[in-house]
């Protein structure tokens, strides 16, 4: 195994090089965005490491159901990687071959979507999906 | 050629052979670039000639890179700029094209350069431009209407893409942006149901109109008093006029303040009542939802379009691999917009 810092701390530090050392010196615009963007980059990385597990683990579940399969949550991570991404071409197929045109299916498939999304954009902007839920929230 | 200095020689060369006077390259910097193409703000000054005095200009030329699909070409966004410079659209001024490889090596076209801001997020959050934000819907909604008089076989504009015969802009566009899609080979249910949903609700469009295909917060120049110019026409296409409408209404176009539905500046109302009063045609509000969530679909599969240009090793750029983590954005504005229609 490797020695600390772990990935999640390697990722970490360089990133809080980026926001703490380094940005604040830029005064070129393009630069600055740029590695504004390279330090997000960096968090999402962060993040996507301590969530990915558990997240394709409930992501398998959901599918499996959806596509009406009694298969077992795998061990290792690659298998589990390997089988979700399976799934969603099954799904996919599935979805452009008019399985889920009738409306009830449709809407039924959009809520278990919606719900696979927003653990992405838990990942990939958590901001972003925390002021879509407000609004909605809003909206009730 | 590799050197600014020689970059600048050939460009002066050209420049005092249009204007008919010995031109000078004062300033050169560079404002985007990419695989494809780029655009340079170049100050220059002629001496003696029709054009005697100082310009501010733009240059875009080709980079010889893959082009994106249905993109124009340079000579043709020179073509479409002059025809809708002519048509009385508010458009920086096409100046000089030139398609002699002997200049630049490959084509390229000047242009008199904008002033003012034209990036979203400080359109939409800059203080000094509230004003501004007050009277950009009704200038644009002006504006749009100018764009969909243009008659494009009248303005010699023959090579703008058009739908497929039989087919509406709607499917059309939708069978080019779900052809780019498959080709990724990655899943993506969310939009491959979406898909389902906008192939079988695409509405027809018996006339439709020459179409700007990026209008939007983010393609137009804005100053205290409003709007400068409308620029980026390398996507205009023969098209469903609700296209241009719906567009700029994309949330990803509000840069943040989503509340405010066109382009986070103003009212979608607004925008519509002064497109109508200039003479642009009424369009149903069903018909406007579709192309909002259509123009999320496209915008997705942009997004993909944009990370895959850096993974497949065309370009280098961290910037747009990382847009391929926003996909899930539009995915779940697509699936909320989407269900929100059918339990309507």
């Amino acid at each position: 195994m490797n020695d600390r810092p772990n990935t999640a701390e390697l990722i970490a530090a360089a990133r809080l090089y980026l926001e703490q050392e380094l940005i604040p010196t830029l005064t070129d615009a393009r630069l600055r965005f740029q590695t504004l963007v390279a330090a997000n980059v960096l968090a999402i990385a962060e993040r996507d490491l301590a969530t990915e597990e558990a997240h394709l683990v409930e992501e398998w579940r959901q599918l499996s159901k959806l596509l009406n399969l009694a298969d077992t949550v795998p061990e290792q991570l690659s298998a589990l990687r390997q089988g979700v991404l399976e799934k969603n071409r099954l799904l996919r197929q599935g979805i452009l071959a008019g399985d889920f045109d009738e409306q009830s299916r449709f809407l039924g498939l959009c809520r278990q979507l919606r719900t696979i999304v927003e653990r992405k954009l838990e990942v990939a902007n958590p901001r972003y999906l925390a002021g879509i839920r407000s609004e909605r929230a809003a909206r009730q | 050629m590799t050197t600014l200095t020689e970059f600048q020689k050939r460009l002066e060369h050209f420049l005092s052979a249009v204007t008919g006077g010995t031109t000078r390259v004062l300033a050169a910097r560079q404002l985007t670039g990419g695989a494809s193409r780029e655009s340079w703000a170049i100050d220059v000054e002629a001496e003696g000639g029709p054009e005697a005095g100082k310009h501010a200009l733009v240059l875009r030329r080709d980079m010889g890179g893959t082009i994106q699909q249905e993109a124009l070409s340079r000579e043709q966004e020179f073509r479409m700029l002059t025809a809708a410079w002519q048509a009385g659209v508010m458009v920086p001024r096409p100046r000089w094209l030139c398609t002699a490889p002997a200049v630049l090596e490959v084509p390229f076209f000047l242009m008199d350069r904008l002033e003012g801001e034209s990036v979203g997020r400080r359109i939409v959050r800059e203080p000094g431009l509230a004003e501004a934000r007050r009277l950009l819907p009704r200038q644009m909604g002006e504006q749009a209407a100018r764009i969909h008089k243009i008659d494009p076989l009248k303005a010699g504009l023959d090579f703008l893409p058009a739908p497929e015969p039989d087919s509406s802009p709607a499917q059309t566009g939708l069978r080019r942006a779900a052809d780019q899609l498959e080709r990724f080979g990655e899943p993506h249910p969310a939009l491959e149901l979406a898909l389902r949903w906008l192939q079988a609700n695409a509405p027809n469009c018996p006339s439709p109109v020459l179409v700007h295909g990026d209008f939007r917060i983010g393609n137009v120049m804005v100053g205290p008093d409003g709007l400068h110019g409308v620029f980026d026409w390398e996507f205009a296409h023969i098209g469903d006029p609700a296209e241009d409408l719906a567009w700029p209404c994309v949330r990803s176009w509000r840069f943040g303040q989503d509340a405010l539905r066109l382009g986070g500046i103003g009212r979608r109302e607004d925008f519509l009542d002064a497109y109508v009063k200039a003479g642009g045609r009424s369009i149903e509000p069903r018909v406007l939802d579709y192309w909002e969530i259509a123009g999320n679909f496209r915008w997705a599969v942009g997004c993909i379009a944009q990370a895959h240009r850096h993974l497949s090793g065309q370009v280098q750029s961290v910037e747009l691999v990382s847009l391929g983590r926003r996909t899930a954005e539009m995915e779940l504005e697509l699936l909320d917009l989407i269900e929100r229609v059918l339990v309507q």
